[in-house]
């Protein structure tokens, strides 16, 4: 199993109260399938990918992506984690906004051990001729297009993507969910998505509905739907 | 307002930003306070003691003395005092300069103890009291005969107590003495000169001094020595430092002010786009244009008020300390000191003034925006400038391009760095650039090969001894410019004792007429050029013919064969005044002179130095204090400005040195760039200030130029300033958290 999750718990404390964010959540994911939550807000899915990611830790429970066990990593085993295994989609694209778009990917080119190349994930995401467009000149379909080419050029083995359609329109968002499943088959990338909106998991292979910090439902997509023809 | 409740949390958000503003406020008004403060006052002493003591507006020796002085004075409507005057060594390099009293012209003002009241008192400057350590009460022995330190005093034609007026500054070892008439007379012994003081103050006293030299003529007195007070060098420095101090008061603290207006307008510009949202949203809850400039004008209004406040009242208590430590160079009574109101009311509007205007006028461009552009907020953030679009940075490292991105981002922070940066660089580099143009010149005394120079009062025919050679000396104006005085020296042609080398290093022979480089440049001329210039004494024109031009830059003089100088200027035919010797001569008794050897010339201008070495540290401490301001708060701007970046480097897994590296070091080939931009203008500004020395008191510096191991120092100095600026910094990019970029869009 790519991903297995057991019994993972995290809570917050914000003076004397304690917010239990993810209550003893488990869920599976194999290697090449594409993942989605689906969820309210507040159901503990941006917790949920944040543990995965590398960003936060669980209090308690197994993480294991890949055969690593996140919760146990130190600070600089995750830095080397999120560095080597893991690419981030977010909703709001996060590009910086006086780096070009080639630059924006070589942001994390930059620190890869074996990247792929620029020119390759700019054709992959059809943005090969705005390369040395700035953030600000894009729209924002073709700015998460770059979003995506940037988390793919480490070729990382799980992709986390954060409500990657979340500000788009639906046309553009079918495109980026298209362009998802494509970098999903060319290169094997295990996906897992976070998102509102559950028409797309149709696409997914797995799909867990996330409430209150527990997994309500867990289904497996014996068929996936093509993004193209995804509807809402 | 209620919505001033937030200006002291916006201020203590970011504190780093308002506190480097604060102080640099504070540094520019301490300064202009300081400086304009000391300047005013010294230029008070100055004048209240040439006023209050008579201050000559001429000396003059004669060839004979004149009988009838008071009938003198009524024609020549001035008052008129002999006065006498003789050098005794007090032991090996101490030298007192005795003077009698006077009691009309050049009095002695007393700066401790008491005065003259009887035989037997001696009054000594405080200066040479201090370096020999004579006190009150001390005895002293002058020729067998005993005197006691009743006081100390300051003579008004002595303020800077230089022993020959061709030196440029003050031996350790001389000083002043006055004495009753009648003790000096009991010496019989000593050379007289005369003292004048026109009585009419409407007239230019140099006219005066003409009109009564002709009477003098008219009236068969000849004149072997004249000096306007103008020409005075141990007076005339006091305005040439006054002029250099009120150029440093209005140069130094504008050049930090400015430093701290481009600083709060970036402040505030930053402050206004953060908050576009908020100021939208206020638009449209009702609050008036006028309402949210006023909120926002007074985050510069109060640094300036606080900066104002601190920096004037600061910069008025070393006032006195300052005055004092002057009055150890330049001797005069401290009567007290006086704060000019006008000048602290400046210091503290002017920061007003100035931050007021730019942040006035920073609010009104970015409020200009309408309040649904203000809402939708950040527009500015996402801008790229002109040069970010036109550079092409393809084949660079993605490290170099994103360090050159990110000082692109903002021309006003880049402006804000690199002047930042200029200016701790000539603060820095102003003390040592002085330091080396000294330097030169200490070295470039290889011109005089002899150890004495001799000055005799009289007209002298002997023949010297092997090792000495004879000289005369005149002082001359040129026709053109009638400002600069210059020596024109008659030397034994091919001296040996004079050694003069053309542009090329070649020897020059002294069988013709040789000019130096300074007045060469000061008069425009090249060889080959005739010139007309005016003797001093007595205002006859000559002409000279330039035969060479000597690269050198010890003083300004034209030398001439000795014998073609005695025929040109109709002195009797083989006679000279002064001479130059390997050693001590022998001189007759009877024969009156002064000796000056160059090792104590090259001692007083070496001593002289030492306390530019404080100077040099002070300064340094200066350019340290505001390098780290001005580098810091960019570094802290940079920071600030990409928290986001920073997080989303973190999430993608770039380890905190590579973050370091990127954010921290992007300003290195900037503050690199604004020292090498800090090296000319520091030339600039010594240039003027050079220019100011040479225009007050002809002093004469070589070409500016800066030894390479001082700008290394002046790098390693800014250099470090930056290492400890990042280190400052290196704690605010740690504790930027993922969890930053996951929350914000930036795109």
């Amino acid at each position: 199993m790519f991903i297995d999750i057991s019994n993972l718990k995290k809570s917050y404390k914000s003076g004397v109260v304690i917010n239990e964010v993810l209550k003893g959540i488990g869920m599976k994911l194999e290697k090449g399938e594409i993942g989605v939550i689906l969820g309210p807000s507040g159901s503990g899915k941006s917790t949920l990918m944040n543990i995965l990611g590398g960003i936060d830790r669980g209090d308690s429970g197994r993480v294991i992506v890949d055969g690593i066990e996140v919760n146990n990593l130190n600070d600089d085993a995750l830095t080397d984690y999120r560095r080597g295994d893991i690419g981030f989609v977010f909703q709001f694209y996060n590009l910086v906004p006086n780096l070009t778009v080639g630059e924006n990917i070589e942001v994390v080119s930059n620190i890869s051990k074996s990247p792929l190349n620029t020119d390759e994930v700019l054709a992959a995401v059809e943005m090969q001729d705005k390369k040395h467009r700035f953030p600000r000149e894009l729209s924002g379909g073709e700015q998460q297009r770059v979003s995506l080419a940037r988390a793919i050029v480490k070729n990382p083995k799980l992709l986390l993507c954060d409500e990657p359609t979340g500000a788009l329109d639906y046309f553009t968002s079918r495109s980026i969910l298209l362009l998802l499943q494509q970098v999903n088959k060319k290169y094997g990338t295990t996906i897992l998505m976070i998102t509102h909106n559950a028409a797309i998991a149709a696409m997914a292979n797995r799909v867990f509905k996330l409430r209150s910090g527990e997994i309500v439902e867990a289904a497996v997509n014996q068929i996936t739907v093509p993004a193209e023809r995804i509807e809402w | 307002m209620v919505l001033n409740k937030r200006i002291k949390r916006v201020l203590l958000e970011n504190k780093a930003q308002y506190i480097g503003s604060i102080l640099l406020i504070i540094f520019s008004c301490f300064t202009f306070t300081l400086m304009s403060q000391f300047a005013g006052n010294f230029e008070r002493l100055a004048n209240e003691f040439q006023d209050g003591y008579v201050q000559e507006d001429a000396s003059f020796k004669t060839d004979k003395s004149i009988g009838n002085l008071q009938e003198l004075e009524s024609a020549a409507n001035a008052v008129i005092e002999e006065g006498m005057t003789f050098d005794f060594t007090v032991s090996e390099g101490e030298t007192l300069r005795i003077f009698s009293k006077n009691d009309r012209v050049n009095l002695p003002a007393i700066v401790d103890g008491k005065e003259l009241s009887g035989r037997g008192d001696i009054l000594l400057s405080p200066v040479f009291a201090a370096a020999n350590e004579y006190k009150i009460g001390d005895e002293l022995t002058i020729l067998d005969k005993s005197f006691t330190v009743v006081g100390f005093m300051a003579l008004p034609n002595y303020i800077y107590p230089l022993k020959s007026e061709e030196m440029m500054m003050p031996l350790p070892g001389f000083g002043t003495a006055v004495i009753s008439k009648e003790d000096f007379a009991a010496f019989e012994q000593g050379n007289s000169f005369f003292a004048v003081k026109f009585n009419n103050v409407d007239q230019n006293p140099r006219a005066q001094s003409i009109q009564f030299r002709e009477l003098l003529k008219s009236r068969g007195i000849d004149i072997v020595q004249w000096t306007d007070i103008e020409d005075n060098k141990r007076v005339n420095i006091v305005a040439a430092e006054v002029d250099i101090l009120n150029l440093v008061s209005k140069g130094v603290p504008t050049a930090i002010l400015l430093l701290a207006v481009i600083l709060i307008s970036n402040v505030i510009r930053r402050l206004i786009n953060r908050e576009s949202v908020i100021i939208g949203a206020l638009y449209a809850l009702g609050y008036r244009r006028k309402e949210i400039y006023r909120h926002y004008l007074t985050f510069p209004l109060l640094i300036a008020i606080i900066g104002g406040i601190i920096g004037t009242i600061l910069g008025v208590f070393p006032v006195r300390a300052m005055v004092s430590f002057m009055l150890t160079a330049f001797i005069m009574p401290l009567t007290g000191i006086e704060l000019n109101p006008i000048r602290m009311i400046i210091s503290f509007l002017l920061p007003i003034l100035f931050l007021g205007c730019s942040g006035y006028f920073i609010i009104r461009k970015e409020l200009r925006q309408s309040p649904v552009e203000l809402m939708r907020g950040n527009k500015e953030k996402s801008k790229v400038n002109f040069l970010e679009r036109v550079l092409k940075l393809e084949k660079l490292k993605f490290p170099t391009k994103f360090k050159i991105r990110e000082q692109l981002r903002s021309l006003s922070r880049l402006a804000f760095l690199l002047f930042g940066v200029a200016v701790a660089t000539m603060l820095l580099l102003w003390g040592f650039t002085l330091k080396s143009g000294f330097d030169n010149m200490l070295t470039d005394t290889g011109v005089y090969t002899f150890k004495y120079e001799y000055k005799f009062e009289d007209l002298r025919y002997e023949s010297l001894p092997a090792g000495a050679e004879p000289f005369s000396a005149s002082l001359f104006l040129s026709e053109a410019d009638a400002k600069n005085d210059f020596y024109v020296t008659g030397i034994m042609p091919d001296s040996a004792m004079v050694t003069l080398v053309d542009e090329s290093g070649a020897p020059l022979s002294t069988n013709q007429v040789v000019i130096t480089k300074p007045i060469a440049n000061q008069l425009k001329l090249k060889q080959g050029d005739t010139v007309d210039i005016v003797r001093k004494l007595d205002g006859h024109i000559f002409s000279v013919r330039i035969d060479s031009i000597a690269e050198t830059y010890v003083g300004k003089f034209i030398f001439m064969p000795l014998k073609d100088f005695n025929q040109k200027f109709e002195m009797p035919e083989g006679s000279y005044m002064e001479a130059f010797s390997n050693e001590l001569l022998d001189i007759p008794e009877n024969q009156s002179y002064s000796v000056v050897s160059l090792d104590d010339k090259l001692a007083a201008v070496r001593e002289a130095l030492a306390p530019t070495q404080s100077m040099i540290g002070g300064l340094a401490t200066i350019a340290f204090i505001i390098g780290t301001i001005v580098i810091y708060v960019v570094t802290s701007l940079i920071v600030e400005e990409n928290r986001n970046i920073i997080s989303l480097m973190k999430i993608f897994g770039y380890r905190k040195k590579e973050i370091n590296s990127l954010i921290l070091n992007s300003s290195t080939i900037v503050v690199v760039i604004g020292y090498i931009i800090g090296i000319p203008l520091t030339f600039a500004g010594i240039g003027v200030l050079v220019q100011s020395m040479e225009d007050s008191v002809g002093l004469t510096l070589p070409p500016l130029r800066i030894d390479l191991p001082y700008i290394l120092i002046g790098f390693i100095v800014v250099m470090l300033t930056y290492e400890l600026s990042k280190l400052l910094c290196r704690k605010k990019v740690n504790t930027v958290s993922m969890s930053e970029a996951l929350k914000s869009g930036m795109e």
